[in-house]
């Protein structure tokens, strides 16, 4: 039967060398490769969660009174229909819940997992000519999923969401010259508006997915076509690559890894809560909880916001606020930066060859340090935007650690830049040392006259 | 013939594919019984989980590893193929243009304007921008109210009470926007704990003070009232305001000063705005000088 | 191993009320004042519920004579007050009976913020010394009288404008600045509720019947007892951290999950499993 699908697909479409060419395709075996693919899978569920979702969900700031009976403490409450059709999706509809919580859960790993996709890309050096176009594609996914995640988790219109609305606004609001077009074309009017819900609803579900998955697609066109990257080794040289094959090896492995993955969201999807809106309460823009923080993707933001220096510029006859440095200029820059370091890299270490040998990270300690230290100051910016939680636990007060983490987040990223630098430093040293003193045995004589090999501990 | 690890890995797919049926049946059976979300989130995760497991399995122990290997080809091309391809696209373009710069010049200035009409439309994804940024509907001789409604008097607080209030006649249903702007903390404080600057002394009678509820950091409401230091806190950020002296920064990234609202009572204990709002509300923008 | 340090971590996010034995009710007495209500509310002393009936002679000498040996050296002499304390001639029964029931009183060491801990007294001390404070020139609000108001929605709306804010939206409590907190409301009982509101003690605000009516006090007492027994029907709350342990969750199970299943699959760099 196999064989009679293979001859139609190939009488149609010409497939059948393309078919072979690919179930040979080497997949390199080691672990961290498979990162990316954690994100892609993330992808997929996300947008299948998601799509139950839209036909349950209300986009609407129309108000409504609410009427069930799952939360008697709200009943009878003038709400938001897109916050009553949540609670609707949550408590009337059977497996809503879990596939709402599932979906959630899938936005915070999503985003995790790019992270740490990208950092194995970089401490690698898998960004090197000639993948930097996809490193550019990658970063620009982050910055799509980041947003996505912001207007998803806005759209139920809770108090918690409604308020990070209201300060996503005010830095908007804070941009030089075009803040106040952005803020109110991408919100529909000044927050909270009648359009909002619906606006945001349109970015979430459309706009963002639509670039999300042209540049997936393009992300993995540019894969397949320039072939994986691998690790030094045995018979690994820069013109091969060598690995399992995709065809049945890699398949039944990767396949595992989506069905893990799929497994553990929906798992914490049923076991964990996340985002109780029914919980927080309808927005209202007078009233707010504590503690207040967003999900973790943004919350390195919130931190930022937290840290931020009060310091409003006059210009002509304008501002440039206080907001503006650690809302908008900060992450402007750090983005910068990493959008940039491939040809940074390339200007402080020239280097104009074609890589597909990848490093291992203390091969390059400038890039490997670097990166320890932009990684420590954004995790800085984010344990920063939990200062309140962390004073409530430690019953130090909320001044003292948001001052620590004032000067921790100048002072602690030079020294893992240092540290990291050291640390490779020793680790080159060491397998240099390794390689100009191999392992040597020594020949003993045994009492049956055979010989026997005993090493020779390395001096 | 399997060999002792094939069986034992054969065994391990079994059990989980048999654990991945049990999740699935129980995920249907609490599904049909009305559902809880613990149950169904146990049977779908485990049962996925589960399956994944066997392929894992399935995996290390029945597939026979191996490795292949694939040529890595430079991508780069012979300068040949290169400049034969670039020379397509030049003498293509060439013949375009012709002698023809001109209309050339032309076509593309008239696609660069059709662009920047074409974005017109956007115009009409949201209002204006310039104008009401910061502005509320407090003018000199409107009574405090409650969000219901109700009229808030000096009888209604005592030294070290707070209460949130809304101009009188702008609170409603449909009037969110303006509450939204309009919020204001009206504070009752000892009389001798207030240090207002000189042009303020009347905007505090019998310790009533007002300030804008909106923080001018990045506009969320601040409604913590500290009341032994007699201080307003954004719990969203931390900024700090001290309510006796005009609502000044003592800590946190906010860069300017609550916005304060004179406060007027009259013999009858009826507590009205005294003027305007003492600046704009909320975080600053580069629209405010 | 990081999934139990995470674990620790977020259950000792949970906030520790310093007390687990819940604080002594008022004792019931003989006689309930009218509108005494059902369902387990308990019932203030009748005596202190209206101002103009002086509290019996004994009790006062019994009061004073306890004031003597706990409190005088920090409130001082006539409830005057000292540099480390202040004085109490503006508290009434409301303050004294929240800050002696809910432990807080007398304070360990002074200069620190007041926490809810296992009372010091028994139930009839702390009666005597509402009584001798409230016979000298204490002048502040009595014990609250509760009804039952299950308007749960009402007593919600009083919550979210003017509680949440330094109490969380769960009750769990939150940063108040400068080192106070303002603590979880999971270990009170309604008259404790009651008299923080009516009496505002610590930095907390207070609230006088003209600013929430004794009605919309029910209610708000209503609520905050319903949230002893929060609605987590999506699954462990994470101890109330928020986005906060939801990113922290994310990470541990999300990312650490697939790294094991990815450990499992492929190889690492010292040891490669197929030929």
């Amino acid at each position: 039967m196999i064989r009679a699908l293979v001859t139609w697909m190939d009488e149609r479409l010409g497939g059948a060398p393309f078919l072979r060419n690919a179930l040979k395709k080497a997949f390199p075996d080691h672990w961290s490769f498979m990162l990316g693919e954690v994100a892609m899978y993330c992808f997929i569920f996300i947008i299948a969660s998601g799509t139950y979702l839209t036909f349950f969900f209300h986009p609407s700031d129309a108000r409504v009174v609410y009427n069930g009976t799952a939360i008697p403490s709200l009943r009878g409450r003038t709400m938001s229909d897109a916050y009553a059709s949540v609670l609707k999706l949550s408590f009337e509809t059977q497996a809503g819940l879990v596939i709402r919580q599932a979906h959630h859960w899938c936005a915070n790993v999503f985003a995790a997992a790019i992270v740490t996709h990208m950092s194995r890309i970089y401490f690698t050096g898998a960004f090197r000519k000639p993948r930097e176009i996809n490193w550019v594609i990658g970063l620009t996914l982050l910055l799509l999923v980041i947003g996505d995640g912001f207007t998803g988790y806005s759209l139920p219109g809770d108090a918690l969401s409604g308020a990070g609305l209201k300060i996503a606004q005010s830095i908007a609001l804070s941009i030089p010259v075009i803040g106040g077009w952005v803020a109110f074309l991408a919100f529909g009017g000044n927050v909270p508006s009648a359009e909002t819900t619906n606006r945001l609803f349109a970015i979430h579900i459309l706009f963002i997915p639509l670039l999300l998955g042209a540049l997936i697609a393009a992300h993995l066109a540019v894969l397949w076509r320039q072939k994986h990257t691998q690790f030094p080794g045995e018979n690994r040289r820069e013109n091969n690559v060598v690995g399992s094959p995709l065809w049945p090896n890699y398949t039944v492995r990767s396949v595992a890894l989506m069905l893990a993955t799929f497994g553990l969201l929906l798992l914490l999807g049923g076991l964990v809560e996340i985002n109780p809106v029914w919980l927080y309460g309808p927005y209202d823009p007078w009233t707010v909880s504590s503690p207040a923080q967003p999900d973790w993707y943004v919350g390195w933001l919130d931190g930022s916001l937290r840290l931020g220096p009060r310091l409003a510029l006059r210009v002509g006859g304008h501002t440039i606020t206080a907001l503006f440095w650690a809302g908008a200029a900060l992450p402007g820059c750090i983005f910068a930066l990493i959008y940039a370091w491939p040809w940074i890299e390339r200007r402080l270490q020239p280097d104009e060859r074609e890589h597909e040998l990848l490093d291992v990270p203390w091969a390059n300690p400038l890039r490997t340090a670097t990166g320890v230290a932009v990684l420590t100051f954004v995790a800085l910016l984010l344990f920063a935007g939990s200062d309140d939680v962390q004073a409530r636990l430690t019953h130090i007060s909320v001044q003292q650690i948001t001052w620590a983490y004032r000067i921790a987040v100048w002072v602690l990223p030079p020294l893992a830049f240092a540290l990291a630098w050291r640390v490779c430093r020793e680790l080159q040293a060491r397998h240099a040392y390794e390689e100009d003193h191999p392992p040597r045995v020594v020949l003993v004589r045994t009492d049956e006259g055979g010989y026997d090999e005993e090493p020779v501990p390395v001096p | 013939m399997s060999s002792p690890r094939e069986r034992r890995g054969e065994r391990w797919a079994a059990a989980w594919l048999t654990t991945s049926v049990a999740c699935s049946v129980a995920f249907a059976t609490s599904f049909a019984l009305g559902g809880q979300p613990q149950v169904e989130g146990i049977g779908l995760g485990g049962a996925l989980l589960a399956l994944a497991a066997a392929l894992i399995v399935w995996s290390r122990a029945l597939i026979p590893p191996r490795q292949v290997e694939d040529e890595h080809l430079p991508l780069a091309h012979p300068a040949v193929q290169r400049a034969a391809a670039a020379g397509l696209l030049i003498e293509g373009g060439a013949e375009i243009v012709g002698r023809r710069a001109w209309l050339v010049r032309f076509a593309c200035a008239a696609a660069g304007v059709l662009g920047v009409a074409a974005l017109f439309p956007l115009r009409g994804l949201g209002p204006n921008p310039n104008g009401r940024l910061g502005e509320t509907s407090w003018k000199r001789g409107l009574r405090f109210v409650r969000e219901d409604g109700s009229f808030v008097d000096a009888s209604a607080l005592e030294v070290g009470s707070v209460v949130t209030v809304f101009p009188e006649g702008a609170v409603g249903p449909d009037k969110v926007v303006d509450m939204a702007n309009d919020a204001v903390m009206l504070v009752r404080v000892q009389e001798d704990a207030l240090r207002m600057p000189p042009d303020r002394a009347s905007w505090t009678p019998r310790g009533f003070v007002a300030y804008s509820k909106i923080c001018t950091h990045a506009g969320c409401p601040v409604a913590l009232y500290r009341e032994g230091p007699q201080q307003l806190m954004c719990p969203c950020h931390q900024s700090t305001f001290d309510v006796t002296d005009g609502g000044t920064v003592v800590f946190g990234p906010a860069a300017r000063a609550l916005p304060q609202l004179p406060v007027a009572l009259d013999a009858d204990g009826v507590l009205r705005a005294g003027g305007a709002m003492s600046g704009f509300i909320g975080p600053e923008s580069w629209e405010h000088a | 191993m990081i999934v139990l340090a995470a674990a620790a971590f977020l259950a000792a996010a949970a906030p520790l009320p310093r007390a687990t034995v819940p604080s002594t009710p008022a004792s019931p007495v003989a006689g309930a004042s009218p509108g005494a209500m059902s369902n387990g509310m308990p019932q203030p002393p009748a005596t202190y519920t209206s101002v103009s009936a002086p509290p019996p002679a004994d009790q006062v000498k019994v009061g004073g004579e306890l004031y003597a040996v706990h409190c005088i050296s920090c409130h001082g002499a006539d409830l005057r007050g000292t540099p480390m304390a202040p004085g109490l001639t503006s508290s009434g029964a409301g303050d004294v009976d929240f800050q002696l029931s809910t432990g807080r009183m007398p304070l360990e060491v002074p200069g620190t913020e007041p926490m809810r801990g296992p009372p010091s007294f028994p139930r009839p001390q702390i009666d005597a010394l509402i009584a001798y404070v409230v016979s000298h020139g204490g002048t502040g609000p009595p014990i609250p009288v509760l009804h039952h108001n299950a308007d749960l929605t009402r007593g919600r709306v009083i919550y979210e404008e003017n509680c949440q804010q330094c109490h969380g939206a769960t009750g769990d409590g939150a940063v108040a600045g400068f080192g106070w907190l303002a603590p979880s409301l999971k270990a009170s009982i309604p008259v404790q509720v009651a008299e923080a509101v009516r009496t505002g003690p610590g930095i907390m605000p207070r609230y006088a019947a003209a600013d929430i009516s004794d009605r919309d006090l029910d209610a708000l007492v209503g609520y905050v007892e319903a949230m002893h027994r929060p609605d987590d029907r999506g699954g462990y709350s994470l101890a109330s951290a928020g986005p906060v342990g939801e990113g922290l969750a994310g990470w541990i199970v999300g990312v650490g999950g697939t790294i094991i299943v990815m450990l499992l699959v492929g190889e690492t760099l010292a040891k490669k499993r197929s030929a």
